[in-house]
């Protein structure tokens, strides 16, 4: 038998380093307000949850050693491994997970994240190692839920929790990396965490920030870096063809929209968003950014949910401009206008989202040919924060949201839903939303479900416009690859290079 | 440059040989000199001889999938050789409905029986013949009952990804062979037909059968993916068969990725809608595993 100390050092001599590339180095690294899909990438490096995903994708324990539910379902005692370690060296206990539930819970905290404890109604360290949880209502499999990332307590002064908390450049976690510097031009250095249970096959990870996609595909066939987190539809054939690079299916349940302010004239009136779906000519506007699907609703076609009976709001122009008119627009030189006023859509876009410029360019243009003023705002991500997800300042905004294999697009669509920055607010949606969520029976979910999505179709709160294929391509340097689809990196200690 | 009739078999046992050294996957049964292709590419009348046997229209419906149809509209090889590949995707379709059904457990609704034209009767399914032409226009499974395309395959992730390199590196040397000694006729049918990604797509789908039927559903989705052009994934074509489709479906469902698998089945559904109520099976199977889950959302 190998001695583990040599074992570890056989594996560290082989272990390489692997450069990856994202749209936008993460803002922050504190999983409280994960609110980006490379925030959720770099997280599951730092952070573990209690449980996690094995890659059947069957829910197993992580910093949970084993759990006992009591019968009732309303409680549930979870025993801690004792062998972990946060990255500055203390030991991780019971309280830190009371902690992490209770600055999730705390209104102060304001966590993007703070609707996946709703379901507990308490949390207690029983002792260092052993956390009991008592529910809201019986929990038939708690442990699907208490995926969240745990947070050290010691390094924080109370559950009220701020996003520029000093922890969000210093992060600290149980995970199989930590972070080493952050670099100026947007790089993240990550080196593998010696005292991590399992030993690592990549001993540093290094996330690049190139914001030019076309760029990316470059420095990988150049083999400047070994992996791209999202290939462009368009790069697909060149990098599928070469052989030191591999493709993987890296589906993220995503779509594209063009969300309006529910609360802001003139777009609060479903008249006029409906003549807006009518001038926008979706097929057109997908065909430069490339192969994918145009959508009818908030869930991806091959969804379980997916209402294949909503059809797609028609491209009629004529149909579009009597709408208009009925909504009491005038068209003035060609222009349409209210009150004498002419009528301008600011259109806000994320400056890290793929083709966003060319999607919006041509959207602009397909508006503004109809008599509409579009004008285009592409913003940084702190910007986005505070306008878009704090404020609420905008017309309308050009976006993407992924979801992982629930698909459950409720903080998007219910009334109290912590992403439903677009204001939408229906009693049937929200009740059809509580029916999903608290349903026991497949078959109720899935009807409730597609009954959303013609709700939402209906009410037209934004013009669904397409999902994307979506692969991640890697070095054949990477071997043992297996790509989580959601988190992307959940088995990243399975992955060597040499 | 090695001459277009030698076989590449012994640069292939070489390379095999030492990737084996390496705890590489088992050799591939790759017969590459058998004739289909050098004799498409370099003789190109014989296709035109082929494809006149039959008439265009058959042809182009066999390779956009369409086995059934082609079966009713021509008669002999062609008629044959679509049989074949509807009798494979058949059973394919069945092991998938049986693989969501065990899923659903024993209180679940009976599943919908296939639909014709799946289960239609079939022609022999061994064809009987000395004819290059008929060997030609089977190529890789020529017979489907051969061993050596049917054995069960053990291979892990990592292995199968070996594989794929090997037969590439192999296809890609024996492409440039043949298209340095083709006539300009050859050289057209090369780039019109894709007969080396057929080629290549048709062993993978194979080898990635022989992986389900040996328990290795995740080499199994690394040959079934590789198999496709991910150019056009959403689309069927004479690389994109539908029995891509449809091993790729269930081998993400017999590895646990349940609702990856709907991915994949909704571009055979969308081309036969008699196949939605199989498909609403696995919407259940995938509703059903989400229960109780909280879903995690992200924006870009």
């Amino acid at each position: 038998m190998i001695a583990l100390p040599l074992l570890l050092a056989q594996v560290s001599a082989h272990a390489g380093t692997l450069r990856y590339a994202e749209d936008q180095a993460p803002g922050i690294i504190n999983p409280l307000f994960t609110t980006t899909m490379s925030e959720a990438r770099l997280s599951e490096l730092v952070f573990e949850g209690l449980y996690t995903d094995d890659t059947e994708l069957r829910c197993v324990p992580l910093l949970a050693e084993r759990d006992v539910l009591d019968e009732d379902e309303l409680a549930m005692t979870i025993f801690l491994r004792q062998d972990v370690t946060w990255h500055d060296g203390r030991p991780f206990s019971a309280h830190d997970v009371v902690f992490t539930i209770e600055a999730m819970k705390d209104p102060e905290t304001m966590s993007t994240e703070a609707g996946r404890v709703s379901f507990i109604e308490s949390a207690r360290a029983v002792d260092t190692h052993t956390v009991q949880l008592v529910f809201t209502q019986p929990q038939l499999s708690p442990q699907e839920k208490l995926t969240f990332k745990i947070l050290p307590k010691h390094r924080f002064i109370s559950t009220a929790i701020e996003r520029s908390h000093p922890f969000r450049k210093d992060p600290v976690g149980t995970g199989p990396y930590e972070l080493v510097r952050a670099e100026e031009e947007g790089s993240l250095l990550l080196s593998a965490y010696d005292r991590y249970r399992y030993p690592a096959g990549i001993s540093d990870l290094t996330l690049r920030e190139i914001s030019d996609k076309n760029y990316q595909a470059k420095l990988l066939l150049y083999e400047s870096i070994q992996a791209l987190v999202r290939v462009l539809p368009r790069d697909l054939a060149v990098l599928d063809s070469n052989r030191k690079i591999e493709l993987y299916p890296y589906q993220t349940n995503s779509w594209w929209y063009l969300g309006f302010n529910l609360t802001r004239a003139p777009w609060d009136d479903p008249i006029v968003r409906e003549a807006l779906h009518h001038m926008v000519d979706v097929d057109a506007l997908l065909a430069p950014v490339g192969s994918g699907e145009t959508l009818t609703g908030p869930y991806v076609r091959s969804s379980p949910y997916y209402n294949h009976e909503v059809l797609p709001w028609a491209h009629d122009t004529a149909l579009a401009a009597e709408q208009l008119a009925a909504a009491g627009w005038q068209q003035t030189g060609g222009r349409w206008t209210v009150d004498g006023e002419p009528v301008t859509l600011h259109i806000t876009a994320h400056r890290g989202l793929e083709s966003s410029q060319e999607v919006a360019i041509n959207l602009q243009s397909q508006l503004s040919s109809q008599g509409v003023n579009v004008e285009l705002d592409f913003i940084d991500e702190v910007t986005w924060r505070s306008r878009i997800w704090g404020d609420r300042d905008f017309d309308a905004i050009l976006s993407q949201w992924s979801f992982d294999r629930s698909e459950d697009v409720r903080e998007q669509f219910h009334s109290t839903g912590g992403r439903n920055f677009t204001g939408y607010a229906s009693e049937a949606a929200d009740a059809l939303l509580d029916a999903a969520r608290d349903s026991t029976d497949p078959q109720s979910k899935k009807t409730a479900l597609r009954d959303l999505h013609k709700v939402i179709h209906d009410d037209a709160p934004m013009v669904f416009l397409w999902t994307l294929d979506s692969y991640s391509a890697m070095s054949t340097e990477v071997e043992g690859v297996v790509i989580h689809p959601f988190t992307f990196f959940t088995w990243v200690t399975d992955w060597q290079m040499p | 440059m090695r001459p277009i009739h030698e076989t590449p078999d012994s640069s292939l046992i070489a390379l095999l040989t030492l990737t084996a050294c390496t705890s590489a996957p088992p050799p591939l049964p790759l017969e590459l000199s058998a004739g289909w292709g050098a004799e498409l590419i370099l003789h190109p009348n014989r296709f035109a001889t082929l494809i006149g046997q039959d008439g265009r229209g058959p042809w182009i419906a066999f390779h956009r999938g369409a086995w059934h149809v082609t079966e009713s509209a021509t008669t002999g090889t062609l008629q044959l050789r679509a049989a074949e590949a509807r009798r494979a995707l058949g059973a394919d379709l069945a092991a998938l409905r049986d693989e969501a059904q065990a899923r659903l457990g024993p209180t679940a609704q009976p599943p919908p029986d296939l639909p014709t034209p799946w289960l239609g009767p079939l022609p022999p399914s061994t064809i009987e013949t000395e004819d290059t032409l008929v060997q030609l226009a089977f190529g890789p499974r020529w017979t489907m009952d051969d061993a050596r395309f049917s054995a069960p395959l053990a291979l892990t992730a990592t292995e199968a990804r070996g594989q794929v390199r090997a037969l590439d590196a192999e296809l890609d040397s024996w492409s440039t062979v043949l298209s340095a000694q083709a006539t300009p006729e050859g050289r057209e049918l090369i780039g019109a037909l894709q007969p080396i990604e057929v080629y290549r797509s048709r062993l993978l789908v194979d080898l990635a059968r022989r992986s389900l039927a040996d328990g290795h559903p995740e080499a199994a989705l690394v040959l079934a993916t590789a198999a496709q052009d991910l150019s056009r994934s959403r689309e069927l074509s004479h690389i994109n068969t539908p029995d891509v489709y449809a091993i790729a479906t269930l081998a993400r469902l017999r590895s646990g990725h349940v609702r990856a698998s709907l991915d994949t089945f909704q571009v055979l559904e969308d081309r036969f809608s008699e196949l939605e109520p199989l498909g609403e099976v696995l919407n259940d199977v995938a509703v059903a595993e989400q229960m109780g889950r909280v879903g995690l959302s992200a924006e870009r």
